[in-house]
C-alpha cells in the first residue's frame, strides 16, 4: 500500500472542522494528523509533525490564514477553506493548490485532493520519495472513493448523466462530467477524442479510419477533435 | 432670471403667452379708446399706434432693466433709465398723434384726446401690470424650485438611509450554512432549531428591514437568533450573557439598528483572541427609553476583508442614528484596550 498524505486542519469553528474531518476520513490516501483552532498554535505542529497538506481557513482569530501561510518558511501544500470567495486570487498567489468555498461538497473536496495528487506527482520531493505514490486519482463511484492507478485507465466514456471509467481491472461509474474528469487527469497522457470519450494516449494500439484502438475497444474520433489528435501524433 | 433649460417647446409656449397678452391689452385699450361701438377702423389704427409706443418701454423694462433691479447703484441702473425711456416714449406718443400721424395716415384724422399725464398713467399701469405678472411668475418658479429641492433632499436622505441600512455580512450566512451542513452530516439534534433560527433571521433581513419601524420585540428576537447562530459556530471558550429587561411589546424601532453593534463585537471579540472571549449584552427598557449596553473583549484582529468598508459598520449606525433619531439618542463607545463597551440610549 502506498503511503498516505499527512494532513492537518486549521479552522476555528468546530462544526466546520467536523466536515473536513469526515471528508478526510473517507479518502484512503489522507491521514489526519492534527486539528487546530487557530493559526498561532498551528505553526509548531506543522513543523514538528511533518505536515504535507494543510486545510487552512482564511478568517481565523488573531492571525488570518493568509498571513499565517506567509510566515511559514517551508510551507506544505495548502488548500484554503473559507466563506470568502474574494480571496481566491490571493490564495493562488500564495501557491495554494485549491480554494474551497464553504459549504464544501464532497465532490469539490475530492477534486482538490486530485489536484494535490497531480501537483505532487510533478513535485515528487514535496510529498514522498516513492515517485509512483501519486500516480493515481481518487474517484467517487457507488458511494465509495476508489483509488485508481492512472496506469490502469484505458478510457472514459460519457453515458447520459454518468461517466464510465474503464480500467484494466474493471469499470467505475461516477457522476462527474467528462470535462471535470479531464481536468483532474494529468494532461500529458489523457486526451479528448470525441464528445463522449477520453482516452489514455499511452494505451493507443493503432488508428484506423475514424477509430482509435485502445485495449480491445474501437473508440470513435469526433470530427471536431480529429485535427488536434493527428497533429499531436505526427 | 430663471433661464435654466429652455427647450423649444417651452419657448413656443412663452411666445404664445406674450402674443396672447398683447392681444388682450390691445382689446382692452381698443374698448377704452373707442367712441362708438363697434369700434371704427380709426380706433384700430389708433390703438395699434398707441401700443407701438408702449410695448418697447414695457419690454425694455422687463428684459433689460428689471434684471438689473438689484445691481447697485439702484438709482443709476434702474430708476433713471426707466424714467428716461418712459418719458421718451410718452413724448413720441404725443408727437405721433399731434403731428406725425397726419403725414403717416393721411386718410385718418387723429386727435390726441388724452392729456400727457393720462398717457403717463397708461404707461405706468402697463409697466406695473407686466412687472407684477413677471414677478408672480418668478415667484411661482422659485416656489416650484424650492419644492423640487426639498423633494430631492428628502429623496437623498431616504436613499442614504437605505444604503446605510445594516447589511449583515454575507459570510455570516455562508458560515452558518456550513455549520448547518456539518450538523446535517452528523444528524445533529440542534439542526432543526438552527434552520428555523436562520430562516427567521433571513426573513427579517429580506422583508422587514424595508419597513421604517418594526416592533422592538422583533428586533430583540432577531438579536437572540443571531447570538444563537454565532454561539453554535463558536467553541466553548466563548462566554455570552444576555439580559433583557422591560416590556418590548409596545415599542417600535428602526430595523437593524442594534445588530451592527453585535456583529462588531463578534468580529472583534471572538475573532480577536485565541483564548477565552466574552460578550455581555444588556437591554433594558423603561417606558420609551431604551438602554442598550454591550461589552466584549477586544483583541487585535487580522482583518482579512480587503474592501474599504471595514469599520464602516459602526460609522453607518452613527449616521443612521443622526438621521433617524436626531437629538433622541446618546451613543458612547468606549475602547478600553482589552474591553470594548457600547452604550446606546434611545428615545423610541
Amino acid at each position: 500500500m502506498n503511503a498516505s498524505i499527512r494532513c492537518m486542519i486549521i479552522e476555528d469553528e468546530p462544526l466546520a472542522q467536523n466536515v473536513l474531518k469526515k471528508y478526510i476520513d473517507e479518502v484512503p490516501s489522507l491521514d489526519l494528523i492534527a486539528v487546530c483552532g487557530n493559526a498561532l498554535e498551528a505553526q509548531d505542529i506543522v513543523q514538528t509533525n511533518n505536515i504535507q497538506l494543510l486545510f487552512l481557513d482564511v478568517n481565523l482569530p488573531k492571525l488570518s490564514g493568509i498571513n499565517f501561510l506567509r510566515t511559514l518558511p517551508d510551507p506544505p501544500l495548502v488548500i484554503f477553506t473559507t466563506a470568502y470567495p474574494e480571496f481566491a486570487v490571493e490564495g493562488f498567489e500564495l501557491d495554494a493548490v485549491d480554494y474551497l468555498v464553504k459549504p464544501i461538497s464532497f465532490e469539490r473536496f475530492l477534486k482538490a485532493i486530485n489536484k494535490v495528487l497531480n501537483k505532487s506527482s510533478r513535485q515528487p520531493a514535496r510529498l514522498t520519495e516513492d515517485k509512483n505514490t501519486n500516480d493515481y486519482i481518487l474517484l467517487k463511484a457507488d458511494k465509495k472513493v476508489y483509488r485508481i492507478n492512472l496506469e490502469d485507465i484505458l478510457y472514459a466514456e460519457a453515458t447520459g448523466d454518468y461517466v464510465k471509467v474503464i480500467t484494466r481491472e474493471g469499470q467505475y461509474i461516477t457522476n462527474i462530467t467528462l470535462k471535470k474528469l479531464l481536468e483532474e487527469l494529468p494532461d500529458n497522457d489523457f486526451i479528448r477524442v470525441h464528445k463522449s470519450f477520453i482516452i489514455s494516449a499511452s494505451k493507443i494500439k493503432f488508428f484506423e479510419g475514424n477509430y482509435v484502438k485502445v485495449g480491445q475497444t474501437d473508440i470513435p474520433i469526433g470530427a471536431a477533435y480529429r485535427e488536434d489528435i493527428f497533429a499531436r501524433f505526427k | 432670471m430663471f433661464t435654466g433649460k429652455i427647450n423649444r417647446n417651452n419657448r413656443n409656449v412663452r411666445i404664445m403667452q406674450h402674443i396672447l397678452f398683447i392681444f388682450l391689452v390691445f382689446f382692452i385699450l381698443l374698448n377704452t379708446f373707442k367712441f362708438n361701438s363697434p369700434p371704427a377702423p380709426v380706433d384700430y389704427v389708433y390703438t395699434t399706434l398707441f401700443l407701438a409706443t408702449v410695448l418697447p418701454v414695457v419690454y425694455l423694462h422687463l428684459y433689460w432693466l428689471l434684471p438689473k433691479l438689484r445691481s447697485k447703484p439702484f438709482l443709476v441702473s434702474y430708476i433713471i433709465p426707466l424714467a428716461l425711456i418712459t418719458a421718451a416714449a410718452i413724448w413720441v406718443n404725443i408727437q405721433l398723434f399731434d403731428h406725425w400721424s397726419a403725414n403717416l395716415f393721411p386718410g385718418f384724422y387723429f386727435i390726441s384726446y388724452f392729456t400727457w399725464w393720462e398717457i403717463s398713467l397708461f404707461f405706468i399701469i402697463l409697466i406695473l401690470l407686466t412687472t407684477l405678472l413677471k414677478l408672480s411668475k418668478s415667484w411661482f418658479l422659485v416656489n416650484q424650485l424650492q419644492r423640487e429641492l426639498l423633494e430631492k433632499e428628502k429623496q437623498r436622505v431616504q436613499e442614504e438611509l437605505k444604503a446605510l441600512k445594516a447589511q449583515v455580512n454575507p459570510h455570516f450566512f455562508f458560515n452558518t450554512l456550513n455549520s448547518i451542513y456539518s450538523m446535517s452530516l452528523d444528524k445533529d439534534e440542534r439542526l432543526p432549531a438552527t434552520v428555523l433560527q436562520l430562516s427567521e433571521l433571513m426573513r427579517y433581513f429580506l422583508y422587514q428591514s424595508n419597513e421604517d419601524l418594526v416592533p422592538l420585540a422583533k428586533e430583540i428576537e432577531v438579536l437572540k437568533d443571531y447570538i444563537a447562530l454565532q454561539r453554535i459556530r463558536s467553541d466553548e471558550k466563548l462566554d455570552i450573557k444576555t439580559v433583557i429587561e422591560g416590556d418590548a411589546e409596545q415599542q417600535k424601532i428602526a430595523p437593524l439598528l442594534l445588530i451592527p453593534f453585535l456583529e462588531n463585537s463578534f468580529k472583534h471579540g471572538v475573532k480577536g483572541d485565541v483564548g477565552a472571549t466574552f460578550i455581555d449584552l444588556k437591554i433594558s427598557l423603561n417606558g420609551n427609553s431604551l438602554n442598550f449596553l454591550l461589552e466584549n473583549n477586544k483583541g487585535t484582529v487580522d482583518v482579512v476583508e480587503k474592501n474599504d468598508n471595514k469599520g464602516l459598520g459602526l460609522a453607518n449606525v452613527k449616521r443612521r442614528l443622526d438621521l433617524l433619531y436626531p437629538a433622541r439618542h446618546h451613543l458612547i463607545i468606549q475602547d478600553q484596550g482589552k474591553d470594548f463597551i457600547v452604550n446606546l440610549q434611545l428615545q423610541l
